[in-house]
């Protein structure tokens, strides 16, 4: 990242991170103050499994009182973070019934499990292009490098 | 993973659809969905925070410096949604990159050249991992871990320091 200084902090608008992908049923997040609001807004989007009819909102809600977290230190947003970029840490944590030995989702593993997933979920096509060009790029390399479309820096 | 972890990957979907989802209003949102004041209510509680450790030594820091920088902030942050509000009622392409240029550089300005004392990889004057909390953040951290090692010149540069980046912040969001 470091290497990359100059071109990241020209042009990176945001960085999203999901490192403990997903290690049980309870979502955690945290980010700069800036993302909260669109970050809980896309929760309300997100059908959560394990509850019919609720949201990712809901179960965040339920374990988190709804309340983001300030970014420390423990995955690779911190190099963002402390270069000036706007971040965002996502995962879950352990419930009480949840295994207790998958500490790491890595995303190494999680980049073609969701690829599919993805694309089984959304079949509008629109959205099947954005995330062939942006949505599995985190999926892919743990890093989201979001140039926005009305930027060509 | 398949037979305990998360069977049918139900939980990967999901979060995979929620970065998705967020990615792609980041990139494609003609502005930048930031909420701007919402730093500012950060900030206030962060120093409300550090008021707090304060009262709970024996030294004193005058954190003047630093409610006046927030209450600059919090000037700058609601102009600039009102910027970005005329710029959609408006439909104003150049004011919306203007806006979009805001929101995309303001946080640079709460980097401290030089890093936190003794830690110059951290430079974030805001947040960062506290010296002795792991990866739990500690917030206003060059102050904050100043006044808890009971050293209060050092607090009081940080007090200026914190202030200058909060004050630079507030000023690339202006309008």
């Amino acid at each position: 990242m470091e290497e990359h200084i100059d071109w990241l902090t020209k042009s990176t608008i945001a960085y999203l991170n999901i490192d403990v992908g997903v290690s049980g049923k309870s979502p955690s997040l945290s980010s700069t103050p800036e993302l909260r609001t669109i970050a809980t807004n896309i929760m309300k989007k997100i059908v959560w499994p394990t509850m019919p009819n609720e949201t990712l909102y809901d179960a965040w809600t339920a374990e988190n009182d709804g309340e983001v977290g300030t970014l420390g230190s423990g995955s690779d947003y911190t190099s963002f973070l402390h270069n000036g970029i706007s971040s965002l840490d996502m995962g879950t944590d352990q419930g009480v019934d949840d295994p207790v030995y998958h500490y790491h989702r890595y995303l190494s593993t999680f980049a073609s499990l969701c690829l599919k997933a993805v694309f089984t979920a959304i079949a509008d096509e629109a959205l099947a292009t954005m995330i062939l060009t942006t949505g599995c790029l985190p999926t892919v390399t743990q890093a989201t490098f979001i140039t926005p479309q009305w930027d060509n820096t | 993973m398949s037979t305990y972890g998360d069977p049918g990957y139900l939980y990967h979907t999901a979060m995979g659809q929620y970065l998705t989802l967020l990615a792609y209003h980041l990139a494609n949102d003609e502005i930048i969905p930031y909420d701007l004041p919402a730093y500012t209510t950060a900030m206030r509680s962060y120093y409300d925070e550090l008021l707090s450790t304060i009262n709970g030594t024996s030294g004193t820091v005058d954190t003047s410096e630093l409610a006046a920088a927030i209450a600059q902030f919090e000037t700058s942050a609601k102009e600039v949604m009102a910027l970005m509000e005329r710029a959609v009622s408006t439909n104003d392409a150049a004011l919306k990159t203007v806006v979009n240029h805001k929101f995309r550089d303001f946080q640079r300005a709460f980097t401290s050249a030089g890093g936190l004392p003794d830690r110059e990889f951290y430079k974030h004057v805001v947040n960062a991992p506290g010296i002795d909390t792991g990866y739990a953040p500690t917030t206003f951290p060059g102050i904050t871990e100043a006044v808890v090692a009971g050293n209060f010149d050092r607090a009081a540069e940080w007090v200026g320091r914190t202030s200058l980046g909060i004050r630079r912040a507030a000023d690339i969001l202006k309008t």
